[in-house]
């Protein structure tokens, strides 16, 4: 039944999460540069030209972060996820996936958030118990990921 | 992607779920579970209902336009509708309503058990609720909620012609949201990058999941640039900050229309944004109903990528009117993405034709949405030219335009996409019949509300005014009052929608894990899924249609398969007696 089935190709060249960021980031060059040859007569328009800069530097960097590590990095996922799968690994063993079932904390940090950012209007008796549990709720939210296996 | 040997469906007997921890039940559980099904779930939720808010205040609008000199709601209330109208529709339902759908499905499509950051998710979530909720309580303080407009130009939107606390809480709950956005963008790249299952290259990725790749990238593009300009505003209103102020001090001025630049280097791409994943949602449906692949799978893809890198180089086509941007440039750039979103009806259509299409529900919502997108589509193009653009800007006709694009565009597809997952969503089946009706009122409602407004605009009715008077002539009044009618028609379609989702909880039809027949992995799943999502082996992935290659063998001979880039590149539907079905 299995040879049947057409083996999986080991992947090669740049992998296609990287084209993608590529190619929006050379497509930003390039229109940046158009931009700012179009907008040379009537005086060059800087938040553009700076927005488009900024897009064109984010795409490429993570375009070649993601050439660098990502082959890497969905290799360990699926063999962690293999030896999960075969027992060999237990679930909530410290090199397995995190995937924690229940937490608390995200409602206290968007309680938290929500408070200090209506604090920006309506002063700062609001915002001060926001930013407390703000903290605490991102403590636990740190702790809880620490301390995972052990309850 | 992967180096490893698979097993097949069906060899290796499924392993028996680990055991879980117990979950807690009722509100608790929908506060606490980390189930990126949860959080998508409640995702959906709270946007459908910010979408009846929304929407109630819609109604209220066309209720005051739809007689002249009307007296029913006063200028200053007016302002605070439309300012949160759009902004509720826009940044808390639309795009909100996609992450949801995203947060249930994409993990569910690639064959992961859950999204790669889980807790991040929530966190996204609960920014989410409680910017919506910031920018809501503005309404219950003295001076009103937000009243410029949302897109907040300045210099109306700074602290001497807008004070109060409402424009203040306008900034907080909108970057609140951004910063729910950017979290859930870097959850869904990691996740789709890194949590495939075997076999699932990109180039086999559901068309969906590739949108919400696309739109997630551009988020991180483009949130941030609207978080900064909201620190500046804020820094404006609140610390005396001249960046968006035209006063002359020590010889330099702030530059009032640097704020229009900043807010529409988000606001454009924004709008992609919250239509992409509508173009996924349909893409799924149509295939689906089609019983084929999408056709030209591939080029569907590179429009998706075309239309997202234009997206971020045509902000100022909004600012043909200030006078100080290039008209050749935007306006080209502009009519340019008409292109790759024609290639999308292309596929669209392609997918149709020669398939065995069935007129659910949810196809009923999927062709609306082509008939409704393309109206706005052209009117877009037409809108793209400065020389229209400058007789049409600020009129009704940019209001019909933008409303075919998200309402005929998005809220189509949302329901399209509704009625099409409801069974994964909760393992039961929406009613059709009611469906249909929502569909008919809803298409019906919809155009006639927002067709005549081109109409209006063309005769030179300028938007964001709460009132027109007998003076302005017959045309305004009977067009305004059919426009009203059919905004009534069109709220009335919500009520045989939620009618449904009352009825179908109580005694809806329980199916099984795939009752559309339709090919994508999140089908493979029981409806709806367990806690981590599959109770058996994934099937041998070598198409981007991995379910249907498993419960139809040999299927792949047949013409559709031949042509469509759909073709698998192995042989499919091994060992498919063994695995398929419910």
């Amino acid at each position: 039944m299995n040879e049947q089935l057409a083996p999986i190709e080991p992947a090669t060249g740049i992998p296609t999460e990287s084209k993608v960021f590529y190619a929006l980031g050379t497509f930003a060059v390039v229109i940046d540069i158009i931009y700012v040859l179009a907008s040379i007569p009537g005086g060059i328009e800087w938040s553009g030209t700076v927005s488009l800069a900024a897009t064109a530097v984010f795409s490429l960097f993570f375009g070649y972060f993601l050439q660098r590590s990502i082959r890497r990095v969905q290799a360990d996922v699926e063999d962690v996820e293999a030896r999960v799968e075969s027992g060999e690994l237990a679930e909530d063993a410290p090199e397995a996936l995190y995937l924690p079932e229940t937490s608390i904390w995200p409602l206290g940090i968007g309680v938290g958030a929500g408070l200090t950012f209506a604090g920006l209007g309506f002063g700062w008796w609001f915002a001060l118990p926001g930013v407390a549990i703000l903290v605490h709720s991102a403590i636990g939210f740190a702790h809880q990921s620490r301390e995972r296996g052990r309850d | 992607m992967t180096l490893l040997d698979e097993r097949s469906a069906g060899e290796t007997p499924p392993a028996e779920p680990p055991p879980h921890r117990r979950q807690p039940t009722g509100i608790l559980r929908w506060a606490t579970s980390s189930d990126h099904k949860v959080v998508g779930a409640a995702y959906m939720v709270t946007s459908i209902g910010f979408y009846l808010i929304g929407g109630l205040m819609g109604e209220a609008m066309r209720a005051q336009l739809a007689v002249p000199d009307n007296k029913l709601i006063d200028n200053g209330a007016y302002n605070q509708l439309f300012t949160l109208h759009g902004t509720i529709m826009l940044l808390f339902f639309l795009g909100s309503f996609a992450f949801g759908v995203a947060n249930f499905i994409i993990p569910l499509q690639i064959g992961a058990r859950d999204m790669a950051f889980q807790r991040l998710n929530q966190v996204s979530y609960w920014l989410y609720l409680s910017g919506g909720l910031v920018v809501l309580s503005g309404a219950f303080t003295e001076n009103g909620a937000a009243n410029f407009g949302w897109f907040a130009y300045t210099p109306l939107s700074d602290g001497i012609r807008s004070p109060g606390v409402g424009g203040d809480l306008w900034i907080a709950g909108v970057s609140l949201v951004g910063v729910s956005g950017i979290l859930s963008a870097v959850n869904f790249i990691t996740t789709m990058i890194t949590m495939r299952a075997k076999g699932m290259t990109m180039f086999r990725l559901p068309i969906f999941c590739w949108n919400m790749l696309i739109v997630s990238v551009l988020i991180l593009l483009t949130f941030p640039v609207l978080t900064a300009a909201g620190v500046m505003l804020y820094a404006d209103r609140q610390f005396g900050g001249h960046i968006f102020d035209a006063t002359v001090i020590n010889g330099v001025s702030g530059v009032p229309v640097l704020w229009q630049q900043l807010f529409w280097f988000f606001g454009h791409p924004e709008v992609y944004i919250l239509i992409l994943p509508y173009f996924g949602i349909v893409t799924e449906v149509i295939s689906a109903f089609s019983r084929k692949p999408v056709f030209a799978y591939k080029g569907f893809v590179f429009a998706t990528i075309t239309i997202g890198a234009l997206s971020v180089a045509v902000w100022a086509h909004h600012m043909y009117a200030t006078g100080v941007v290039l008209l050749p440039f935007f306006s080209a750039l502009t009519m340019l993405i008409a292109v790759p979103t024609g290639v999308k009806f292309f596929n669209w259509c392609g997918t149709m034709i020669g398939g065995r299409l069935s007129f659910t529900a949810s196809m009923h919502f999927a062709i609306g949405f082509l008939l409704c997108f393309v109206i706005g589509g052209v009117t877009g193009v037409m809108l793209a030219s400065p020389s229209l653009d400058l007789q049409l800007t600020d009129t009704y006709f940019v209001v019909a335009h933008f409303h075919y694009v998200l309402f005929g565009g998005g809220v189509f597809a949302l329901f399209a996409g509704i009625y099409y997952w409801y069974p994964k969503f909760t393992g039961k089946k929406l009613h059709e019949g009611w469906g249909k009706l929502q569909f008919w009122l809803q298409f019906v409602g919809f155009n006639m509300t927002f067709f005549v407004q081109h109409l209006l605009g063309m005769q030179g009715m300028p938007r964001r005014t709460a009132s027109y008077t007998a003076a302005d002539g017959d045309l305004f009044r009977y067009l305004n009052l059919v426009s009203s009618i059919g905004a009534l028609i069109l709220g009335a379609s919500t009520l045989p929608f939620l009618w449904n989702v009352y009825r179908t909880w109580r005694r809806g039809e329980v199916v099984g894990r795939n009752p559309w027949d339709a090919g994508t992995l999140e089908w493979w799943a029981p409806s709806p899924p367990p806690i981590g999502n599959f109770d058996r082996a994934l099937p041998p992935i070598r198409s981007e249609r991995p379910v249907w290659d498993a419960e139809h063998p040999g299927h792949e001979a047949l013409a559709e398969q031949r042509h469509g880039t759909g073709r698998a590149d192995g042989v499919v539907g091994a060992s498919a007696s063994k695995g398929g079905g419910s």
